[in-house]
């Protein structure tokens, strides 16, 4: 068992119906001679350049794990149907895919540390301004205190 | 007498940088290497390493095939 991509594009000028049809007739027949691991309509796109004279195509990918002797099969099915524009069917690099997600899950973790070091110094730098203003506070309280004596004579003088 | 000498700036690989895959089905990032009729453009302008030029040619043809990216656009 090989893990393998299918791409499929069916003619997008047919009865919605008939798409359907046609997407249904090929994931079946991958769902019963391997296992799908994940089938994602991509639905009408544009394409490229020109096929049979029509512009616009189905895109059907399916991922599976299959025997190596039900590709040629498949490919066989996928080219007499008329209503298929265009296919590819390839194996898939598991290593380079591998590969690619274990990067892909250390920039996570390096992005993931970056975002919790940012918040804790701003947690910090916060808790700093806030031990400031208290400090402030404290001090200013202690001053009104030892000029509670002196005010009243200030404030008689005043008057 | 001092000498001009054009020196074109030294790239890096930008898929050895990022270590991403080089993906057939994502042809928007496809089209950022091949040139506005769609012909591939050649490692001294990708400035991709031997390994990953090759990997990137197969997943230009690869999209091509599937009518993703274009042969050639003549206009
Ligand atoms: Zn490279």
């Amino acid at each position: 068992m090989k893990k393998y991509e299918l791409i499929f594009v069916t003619d997008a000028s047919l009865e919605l119906e008939v798409i359907n049809e046609v997407v249904n007739k090929f994931t079946d027949l991958v769902k019963n001679n391997a296992t799908i691991v994940e089938a994602t309509n991509w639905g009408k796109r544009k394409l490229a350049y020109e096929v049979n004279k029509k512009w616009d195509g189905f895109y059907t990918l399916i991922q599976f794990d299959g025997p190596a002797d039900f590709i040629k099969e498949l490919e066989r099915v996928l080219r007499i149907d008329e209503r298929v524009m265009k296919f590819l069917v390839i194996k898939v690099d598991e290593k380079k895919i591998a590969q690619a997600e274990f990067y892909a899950q250390k920039r996570r973790e390096r992005e993931a540390a970056r975002s919790a070091r940012f918040a804790a110094e701003r947690a910090a730098s916060q808790e700093a301004a806030v031990n400031a203003a208290a400090a402030t506070a404290t001090t200013t309280t202690e001053e009104v205190k030892t000029q509670t004596p002196s005010e009243p004579v200030q404030e008689t003088v005043q008057d | 007498m001092k000498r001009e000498v054009r020196r074109p700036k030294k790239k890096v690989c930008s898929f050895c940088v990022d270590k991403t895959l080089i993906d057939y089905k994502d042809a928007n990032r496809l089209k950022r290497f091949v040139t506005e009729r769609g012909k591939i453009l050649p490692r001294r302008i990708t400035g991709c390493c031997a390994a990953h030029q090759r990997e990137l040619t197969v997943a230009i043809k690869r999209a091509r095939h599937i009518a993703l990216l274009p042969y050639t656009t003549n206009e």
